[in-house]
């Protein structure tokens, strides 16, 4: 989510709220001398707060479970999860009267400040990754889908190829829900062998969507530069084909570029969601064990 | 009667055999009246493209949304047309007892009786048939002489409805050369057209809101009246700008209206069988004083021979009523009618011309030149004339072109038989005012989308929206899918929406209905339910038969078939009726029962965004990178 002008809201009260917690926690200790902690009334005020935000904000995977229910729009939703988890911060260090408390309490400070971390993290990647990806990748297709786009890619330009030089002696595999195509093999021309070992020893291999590019397709120059050279050695009928080449090529290496990107993107929420379970049960147990001890 | 002796008795024929149907030979194709006239070697050359079938009582003939490639023509017997698929449109609704807090939308299969949409008006159903369907009783009966399947055949659009041998019966079936050999033949073209004009005009015209309330007493005196015209494909049947003298009903085929727009052509709509046009004109909603043109069918003089319509000929027309001063003329146009068409320009006000005709290749002095002045032509002719010379006349010009985009055959009402129809109904004109005005705001609309937007990008990639466009903001979307599983989560599991489509800058315009410039989805509609209203959305009708042609059409993978169960007659057990899964054409519907749409609704990042097109695109164009989605439109 990117924070824009429309958070302005969420950051006043964010930072209203933390400036009236604190003078309420100055008070205290200017009144009585002592900081608050879980069992005084105002450290128990702070704990339960801060328990409700954090069931508010661990609500949020439960909401988009239930995308169709009318509850709020998804975008307040994780407006609020963003903000309302930052006054987690000075809640929790008032509640603990800024000490770290038992081995439970260590324990989830730690787990708290992965989650808080790898929430900032995401905040960051959702800032950058999207514009980059939209920058990089401008034929982006939906993520569940690549492998299968990828499969198709390399079927189509088997059978060009073949088409060329005569059959490529592998064997062509038929993407997944697709039917073979009908291959009409073509005669071979003065350098096609040179072709079909281009293609077979330099190309086919990075065409595989469960390998991932070669380094010498990395990048859009590096694919210029490695057909440039290709044109160099191979004879000027097959020059069109290589153009066909270096643009297959590049879609490859720019589906590649979304799945990674995909996975930097979404990447950080499998720490995120299971630290955030696990932080709501050991909080549970700190309140029973609190409130039975 | 049997018309083929030689065949053994119907009921002695196995089955297969009344599968294959019986190839005819030459003597026995020439004893069938719609072949007299047609050359013998012809004829011979077509030989295996007609087969006569014959069909026990209940048989099924054809089946509503089946491909096709074949007419039928009835020689004994008769026939049952009808659509099978019930007719309800697909409606999500809110079924949630909760207001809207739980919103899972129940995709309803609904009747316009259920749930009435706006213009919902047509009572009658267009079929491939020379008959229209009743809405409340789609059933209709085919009798001898009869001709269906006539667009599937030309057209290879899908069957429009389900035929059933009403009684024993034995038709010809033939293939696309033979039925353009029988439409060439001017007897069986007479016979066609009689059977229509007799049996079907008057149900057809009365299928039409605008003659609804037109006596079938006025009707029948009308239907004598009317001129049947035919037109091949990609022939301009009337061009914008041209002076309107009639009205016109589309009986057969697909009318492609279209519209200069700055920057390109945009294409309003695509009129099925039931449509009519040219209303507009006929009131004068498009009037030019200072500059007019009028279409002129001059019938070509005897002793002009011409070799034939390519035959070049040179058109003079002069002002008599300003000393003979030469107006100007476009090129003229031999029809196979004999009648040579040209239009005229008009500056001011003339009174008299005469019209010279030559053949262009031949000298001044050996051409053929003959003088026509207005006043000794035909009626039709002099009416056109009187409608230039009376100030007060209240017709116009098109305000859109006109071409038929197949074989298109149409009812032609003249101007001076709708004018006595409006004088003796006034409702007629009424309805003519309303459609004409729904039709003009439409336009309005249209024609105020911003110049300055890059309009080749709008034409080339079908952006130019009446209603609405979802985009996506790529630099803020997270690919999370959010905006598609709450697709489906309200559409029963279904999702309308695509996370994929065309960019535009930094914006995906994702899978949606776009209402495009030119809408391919409505071509072909064997029943022509699938429309475009005034406000130019899209609209399914009831009697859509799930044949998927429209779903196949679109470019762009918006229309869904959406399936649901119905009961059906059980083919190998008649009188059983068995559960079967039929489709309907869906699009988005933008979740009008809810106050927003579930897809932007759900978009956690903001990135969705229902958008009115015109300003989004607006500035757009010009200024990109300046684009808010938050100073957007989003429209609920």
């Amino acid at each position: 989510m990117i924070i824009d002008r429309t958070h302005a809201r969420w950051c006043y009260f964010v930072l209203i709220f933390t400036g009236l917690l604190a003078l309420s926690y100055l008070i205290y200790v200017h009144t009585s001398m002592v900081p608050p902690t879980g069992g005084t009334i105002l450290g128990l005020i702070y704990g339960i707060l801060a328990f409700l935000i954090m069931a508010f904000v661990s609500l949020l995977g439960a909401r988009k479970k239930v995308p169709a229910w009318r509850i709020g729009r998804a975008t307040t939703w994780l407006k609020g999860h963003l903000w309302l988890s930052l006054l987690l911060i000075p809640l929790l260090l008032f509640h603990s009267g800024f000490k770290s408390g038992g081995p439970l309490t260590v324990v989830i400070w730690m787990i708290f400040a992965i989650v808080m971390a790898s929430g900032l993290l995401g905040i960051i990647l959702q800032q950058m990754l999207p514009r980059l990806m939209t920058e990089q990748v401008r034929m982006e297709t939906i993520y569940d889908q690549i492998d299968h786009v990828l499969q198709q890619v390399r079927y189509e330009t088997d059978i060009q190829i073949t088409q060329l030089v005569g059959p490529l002696g592998v064997e062509l595999i038929v993407p997944e829900g697709a039917t073979a195509a009908k291959i009409k093999e073509g005669i071979p021309q003065p350098g096609s062998e040179q072709l079909k070992k281009f293609y077979l020893d330099r190309v086919r291999p990075s065409l595989d969507p469960a390998v991932p590019v070669d380094a010498t397709f990395n990048s859009a120059t590096k694919i210029n530069t490695f057909f440039e050279e290709a044109r160099l050695v191979l004879p000027p009928n097959f020059h069109a084909t290589l153009d066909t080449l270096r643009d297959v090529m590049e879609e490859c290496r720019q589906l590649e570029r979304q799945k990674t990107l995909h996975h930097w993107l979404h990447g950080w929420l499998f720490c995120h969601v299971p630290l955030s379970v696990l932080l709501m049960v050991l909080t549970l147990i700190h309140i029973v064990t609190a409130l039975w001890y | 009667m049997k018309l083929f002796a030689i065949l053994p008795p119907l009921e002695a024929v196995a089955e297969n055999k009344l599968e294959q149907g019986t190839p005819l030979s030459l003597e026995e194709l020439l004893k069938i009246s719609i072949f007299q006239g047609v050359p013998k070697p012809l004829l011979e050359k077509n030989l295996g493209a007609v087969v006569l079938r014959r069909f026990r009582k209940g048989e099924v003939i054809c089946r509503e949304g089946e491909q096709g490639s074949t007419a039928f023509y009835i020689l004994t017997g008769t026939a049952q047309v009808m659509i099978k698929t019930p007719f309800a449109h697909l409606k999500t609704k809110s079924t949630s007892r909760w207001g809207h807090l739980f919103s899972k939308m129940t995709s309803l299969f609904v009747n316009k009786r259920d749930d009435p949409r706006a213009q919902d008006t047509i009572a009658y159903i267009p079929i491939d048939a020379p008959v229209d369907l009743s809405y409340q009783d789609p059933v209709a009966t085919l009798k001898i002489g009869d001709l269906f399947g006539e667009m599937t055949c030309l057209s290879f659009y899908p069957r429009s409805a389900t035929v059933v041998a009403g009684e024993s019966c034995e038709m010809l079936e033939m293939l696309q050369n033979v039925l353009q050999i029988c439409q060439r033949n001017p007897t069986f073209k007479k016979q066609l057209d009689d059977n229509y004009r007799e049996r079907a005009l008057v149900t057809h015209m009365k299928s039409v809101p605008l003659f609804k309330t037109v006596s079938d007493d006025y009707l029948k005196q009308l239907k004598a009246k009317v001129t049947l015209v035919s037109y091949e494909p990609g022939t301009v049947i009337c061009s914008e700008g041209d002076t309107a003298d009639a009205l016109y009903l589309v009986r057969i085929g697909f009318v492609k209206v279209t519209k200069a727009f700055p920057g390109g052509e945009m294409v309003l709509s695509y009129l099925p069988r039931g449509s009519f046009f040219g209303e507009m004109g006929l009131l004068g909603y498009v009037q030019d004083e200072r500059r007019r043109s009028l279409r002129v069918p001059v019938h070509i003089p005897a002793k002009l021979t011409l070799k034939d319509q390519t035959d070049p000929i040179d058109v003079t027309v002069a002002d008599l009523s300003n000393h003979g001063a030469l107006l100007k003329t476009d090129h003229p146009i031999a029809t196979n009618q004999g009648l040579l068409q040209f239009t005229i320009s008009i500056e001011g006000t003339i009174t008299r011309v005469q019209v010279q005709i030559r053949r262009t290749m031949e000298s001044e002095d050996s051409a053929t030149t003959i003088g026509v002045e207005f006043e000794n032509m035909n009626e039709l002719q002099a009416t056109q004339i009187r409608q230039i010379y009376q100030k007060s006349s209240t017709t116009g010009v098109r305000s859109a072109s006109c071409t038929a985009l197949d074989h298109v055959e149409l009812v032609r009402v003249g101007f001076e038989e709708m004018r006595t129809m409006m004088k003796l109904f006034p409702s007629v004109q009424e309805q003519m005012k309303k459609a004409a005005e729904n039709r003009e705001s439409a336009n309005r609309y249209l024609m105020s989308v911003p110049r300055d937007v890059p309009l080749d990008d709008f034409l080339d990639h079908g952006l130019i929206q009446a209603q609405n466009l979802l985009i996506l903001d790529l630099s803020k979307c997270t690919r999370c899918d959010a905006c598609t599983e709450a697709c489906a989560a309200t559409h029963d599991g279904v999702t309308r929406l695509v996370r994929e489509g065309l960019r535009y800058d930094n914006y995906l315009v994702a899978t949606s209905c776009r209402q495009c410039m030119d809408p391919l989805c409505m071509v072909g509609c064997p029943v022509g339910s699938i429309r475009r209203k005034d406000s130019l959305e899209i609209i399914i009708e009831d009697w859509c038969i799930g044949c998927g042609l429209c779903a196949r059409n679109c470019p762009y993978g918006n229309i869904n078939m959406h399936p649901f169960e119905a009961l059906e007659e059980d083919h190998k057990n008649p009188g059983v009726m068995k559960p079967v899964v039929k489709k309907k054409a869906t699009t988005c519907d933008l979740c009008t029962d809810l106050p927003e749409p579930s897809c932007v609704y759900a978009c956690p990042h903001d990135a969705a965004h229902r958008v009115d097109p015109k300003s989004f695109f607006g500035f757009q164009g010009s200024t990109p990178e300046g684009v808010s989605v938050s100073n957007l439109e989003t429209t609920k």
